[in-house]
């Protein structure tokens, strides 16, 4: 678990970057957290912890990844809808007229999320010496109860949660990745072959 | 006095043409933007006008940008060509250079764009 919050870490710090880049201040991270969960513990956990309540509406930014290398993922960017406009008035700056950003939210938040997705997972991609090939992003409102509805039931999932905040508006963001059992073993062998650790069934030599 | 470069712009995010259009223009005013919402779109713009440079997305609906570059570099050889995306993995830049496709990384600033516009020398 140790060298995958490094390898999240080195990822999603490139993300942050971007994302900096993007709304023109600085952004701090949190400390990323790694667990693998149910798709209703994890519901259970995001009603919960929302600041606005289990009623708070998130945007939630998704794109699928297949790698070469074996495994494939979801990859959700999610942060709180009230903060939408904001992020896309800092992307097309501050001469925008309301309606113009307004006109292209759904199109710029789209761009948002697949620009810091990509950073994320081309720095994994690079990392693991693998190609991913993605989906394009589809951006949707949801609730923290429906947030995951498109997912099964049965699917484990990998969160990695990093706090992405714009101090200066008191915003946080988070990613989270989806995987199957399979695509989480394949994802850690790869991991163990960064870090030269014993690789998924390997023994670790005495 | 030599005309004003025409640049086309392909990516499917609206806000992304809008962004890079409006950093360019403050830049040069001079210069001539046209765009398209995907390879196809930019095909058939093509019929009918030959920019200095084009500027492609990569992931886009229909063709990529590398499968639009590459249909570029057959009928237009003089093109200078560009792609600007944020799918930065190794194997992406790599076919870009071997396609003799410059690689600029999103997001859209002031940097990367005076980067791309110094192609057109």
């Amino acid at each position: 678990m140790d060298a995958l919050t490094e390898a999240f870490n080195l990822s999603l710090g490139e993300a942050a970057n971007t994302f900096s880049a993007i709304v023109r201040e600085e952004i701090e991270l949190s400390v990323p957290t790694i667990e693998i969960v149910s798709r209703e513990e994890l519901t259970l956990r995001l009603e919960s912890t929302q600041p606005g309540g289990a009623s708070e509406r998130l945007c939630r930014i998704n794109q699928h990844f297949d790698a070469t290398s074996g495994f494939q993922t979801d990859a959700l960017l999610l942060f709180p809808e009230h903060g939408s406009l904001e992020i896309v008035r800092r992307m097309l700056g501050d001469d925008t007229s309301i309606e113009h950003i307004t006109e292209l939210e759904q199109d710029a938040l789209a761009e948002i999320g697949n620009i810091i997705i990509n950073s994320c997972m081309s720095s994994l991609a690079n990392l693991f010496g693998t190609e991913m090939s993605g989906s394009l992003p589809r951006v949707q409102s949801r609730t923290a109860r429906t947030l995951l509805d498109d997912k099964a039931a049965t699917d484990v999932i990998l969160v990695v949660r990093i706090g992405m905040t714009m101090a200066a508006h008191n915003l946080s963001g988070f990613v989270l990745f989806i995987m199957d059992v399979p695509s989480i073993e394949h994802f850690m062998d790869q991991v163990s072959r960064l870090f030269r650790l014993p690789q998924h069934g390997e023994s670790q030599p005495s | 006095m030599s005309l004003p470069a025409t640049i086309l712009l392909v990516d499917d995010s609206r806000a992304s043409r809008m962004l890079c259009a409006s950093v360019m223009r403050s830049m040069r005013p001079d210069l001539q933007l046209i765009e398209a919402g995907d390879g196809a779109a930019a095909l058939a713009l093509l019929e009918g006008v030959c920019p200095d440079l084009a500027v492609l997305d990569m992931n886009m609906p229909g063709i990529s940008g590398l499968e639009l570059a590459e249909k570029l570099r057959g009928s237009h050889p003089d093109m200078k060509l560009a792609l600007l995306t944020a799918n930065a993995q190794d194997a992406i830049q790599r076919r870009a250079a071997d396609l003799g496709v410059r690689f600029f990384r999103k997001p859209i600033g002031e940097a990367v764009i005076a980067d791309i516009l110094a192609l057109l020398g």
